[in-house]
């Protein structure tokens, strides 16, 4: 289905071992409104690094800061601090007309393509205008051309070009969004809970599809989503955020195999499975012990950790002194003074 | 259907908390014909019994929670026929005065969404306050407030005083949500209506709330109907299992019979198409092709027909009926599947074939 895309020739990819982005110790700060000079640290520090080719999967719960990152990458917010390579280049010192060529290269997915359609245009419309503001057709019969293949590729037929989203399912739509995104031949594509407005069934087939053109395209993905279980089919290395900050990473097997913090082995045993060994757990009174409290505000983190007023692991150090990400076994870095395996 | 005289009531007093709900069926007339939103559902919930009704969206589920209440009385288009028994109670006929009474009384409901359901402007210990007030609690501000701060502790809200003087907006979503169940445990109800309660939390949150509703069923006896998308949530909490699809139940069943034995093509492909934390990466993740069809375009015949591997020529004309799955399941196992039988053998293998394809 690539046959005369003529993009990302494998030659080529093969030569290109750099990573597609590297994230380095980026922070931003929200001040609040009326907030007497209160501020959000919606990002704290937060380095990672996306392969080419590779699924980096981004999970954490809402105010952890993961959409932030998003919007950072997508240069629709500036951050504070820290460095940004794009393709090897300095991408925050883009500004003007080349960061507007460049952006292209970065497109985005969001969780609502709802939100993201306008109801007054159709399908076609959407897509060939992405076409035509990067100037990758030269008139309307080469857009409408383009546009009918963009639809095959995501697995939709021609003839949704005509149609308004209010016409489409939420499946249907999120596809339009993905073919309007692979329209303008980007390196690299964040998604934002892609699949979280959709229903289960339909979720696993925009994952599928996601995969294959991943395969096709050559592309790579920051994969954004408080789901642990969707990531895990999707990523080949995960972040855990948690209060604008990075605590755990590793290769989503070693994640989700032997997970190190005891905030990524509470979200593991908090996300419910669908078989009888939830249900023979419960009838036998093991149910599992769940996390208690709630996430802190971002405004007055609590010193040290900002995990420990959650955790059963801690003690007087954690108060003390925050733990840096640190490695626990080749390629799998976590922050906290007593990581390791078991209950919490 | 015909109210229950006082002897007979006096005679059989029907469990408190148990529903039946028989033939319900939600339609309205649209230019091009009569379209069923909800059609011909029946399921029972027994006292002290969490039934979770699972389905996509689409699938009629809301509807069929918010037409236990009469809720769908209020909107003039739809029409609702069927029977809803509570208590040995009719409610499907009940003038509206006395409706409004079950409702929000004997009956307790939250939503999906808790901050919408909150009033912005009112402090929490005060809206409260109020559902006792108005199902007939104590009299009097200061014994109102007091109950209303015991409620807070039984939903688990730690320094209530502070809370109750709060404003929604003040507290997180997963705090928001247990002041609705507060507000729902306010007329003591025997049965909790809970449509999609956690969708909107963290998972973190979710797993405190869906602790919290069964600790109250243990001791309070309330039954529940929880409403939900998600299997996951179903296995956790629910004793006895009611699939929707496109307006109609397809599947019934005890929850370990459900998740052992599911006896509907669309439940087994529902449960394989989760993705999972405990299940290493597969290539592809095991989706059904095709999406819900809409009401206007519902096939005559079985409802999932048009995503179904085991299609017969028989199911595009025949909606297959609600019935025992087979000997080896016993009679709580209920499915409206011309093929449920030989899928229960276990003589066929419905989702294989299909796995690799999008």
């Amino acid at each position: 289905m690539t046959a005369g895309m003529g993009f990302a020739p494998d030659g080529q990819a093969r030569a290109d071992a750099r990573p597609v982005v590297e994230v380095s110790d980026v922070a931003k700060r929200y001040r609040l409104r009326g907030g007497r000079g209160r501020t959000v640290r919606a990002l704290d520090g937060v380095s990672l690094t996306v392969g080419r080719r590779r699924t980096y999967g981004l999970v954490g719960e809402s105010g952890s800061g993961k959409t932030t990152l998003g919007r950072v990458l997508l240069r629709l917010e500036d951050p504070d601090s820290g460095q940004i390579t794009f393709d090897g280049q300095d991408w925050l010192a883009r500004r003007g007309e080349p960061l507007r060529q460049a952006r292209k290269e970065i497109q985005a997915i969001f969780q609502d393509p709802l939100g993201s359609l306008d109801p007054r245009r159709t399908a076609g419309y959407a897509i060939g205008e992405a076409l035509a503001a990067h100037g990758l057709a030269r008139d309307k019969a080469a857009r409408e051309r383009r546009a009918a293949e963009l639809l095959g590729m995501v697995g939709l037929p021609a003839d949704v070009a005509r149609r308004h989203p209010a016409e489409l399912s939420g499946g249907q739509r999120q596809r339009v969004t993905i073919a309007r995104a692979i329209a303008v031949r980007p390196k690299f594509v964040i998604c934002d809970e892609p699949t979280s407005a959709l229903d289960v069934s339909v979720q696993a087939q925009i994952i599928n599809l996601l995969s294959d053109l991943q395969e096709s395209l050559g592309v790579s993905y920051l994969f954004i989503s408080h789901s642990l279980a969707t990531v895990r089919h999707i990523a080949d290395r995960v972040g855990v955020m948690y209060l604008g900050k990075i605590v755990e990473e590793a290769p989503a097997d070693r994640l989700f195999s032997a997970p190190q913090h005891p905030y990524t082995i509470a979200l593991l045993a908090a996300a419910p499975v669908p078989d009888l060994t939830a249900i023979s757990a419960r009838q036998n009174g093991a149910g599992t012990r769940h996390l208690g409290g709630e996430v802190p505000s971002a405004t007055v983190l609590p010193s040290g950790c900002r995990f420990r007023l959650r955790c059963t692991r801690a003690q007087d150090v954690c108060a003390e002194r925050e733990p840096p990400l640190g490695e626990v076994s080749a390629g799998h870095t976590a922050a906290c003074h007593f990581p390791g395996p078991g209950p919490v | 259907m015909a109210e229950l005289s006082d002897t007979e009531r006096t005679l059989a007093p029907p469990p408190a908390g148990a529903l039946s709900v028989q033939g319900l069926t939600i339609s309205y007339d649209s230019p091009a014909g009569t379209r069923e939103l909800v059609r011909d559902v029946s399921f029972d919930i027994g006292p002290g019994q969490i039934v979770c009704l699972v389905g996509e969206s689409g699938s009629g589920k809301t509807l069929t929670g918010r037409a236990i209440t009469g809720l769908v009385r209020h909107s003039p288009r739809l029409r609702a026929e069927g029977t809803v028994s509570f208590g040995g109670r009719e409610l499907s006929t009940l003038p509206e005065r006395e409706l409004r009474r079950v409702r929000g009384g004997q009956i307790g409901m939250i939503f999906q969404d808790p901050a919408a359901a909150l009033d912005p402007v009112i402090r929490l210990g005060d809206q409260i306050a109020e559902a006792i007030a108005r199902h007939g609690g104590p009299a009097g501000r200061d014994s109102r407030r007091r109950r209303a701060t015991e409620l807070l502790t039984q939903v688990g809200i730690t320094d209530p005083e502070l809370r109750a003087r709060q404003f929604p907006h003040e507290i997180s979503g997963g705090m928001c949500q247990r002041v609705l169940i507060a507000i729902a445990l306010a007329g003591d109800p025997s049965l909790l209506i809970a449509d999609e309660p956690t969708t909107a939390l963290d998972v973190t949150i979710q797993a405190q709330v869906l602790d919290l509703i069964s600790q109250l069923r243990r001791e309070r006896g309330m039954s529940v109907l929880l409403i939900t998308h998600d299997m996951g949530v179903a296995a956790q909490l629910a004793d006895q299992v009611v699939v929707m699809y496109a307006g109609s139940v397809v599947e019934v069943a005890p929850v370990a019979t459900f998740f052992s034995r599911p006896g509907h093509p669309y439940s087994a492909g529902l449960m394989r198409a989760v993705p999972r934390v405990d299940a290493p990466r597969a290539r592809r993740l095991p989706a059904i092709p095709g999406t819900v069809p809409e009401a206007a375009d519902r096939p005559p015949g079985c409802p999932f027909q048009t995503r179904c591997p085991l299609k017969l020529e028989v199911c595009g004309s025949e909606q297959p009926p609600l019935t025992a799955a087979g000997q080896s399941s016993g009679p709580q196992h209920l499915v409206a599947c011309h093929r449920s039988a030989e899928l229960l053998a276990g003589g066929l293998t419905v989702w294989s074939a299909i796995g690799a394809t999008s």
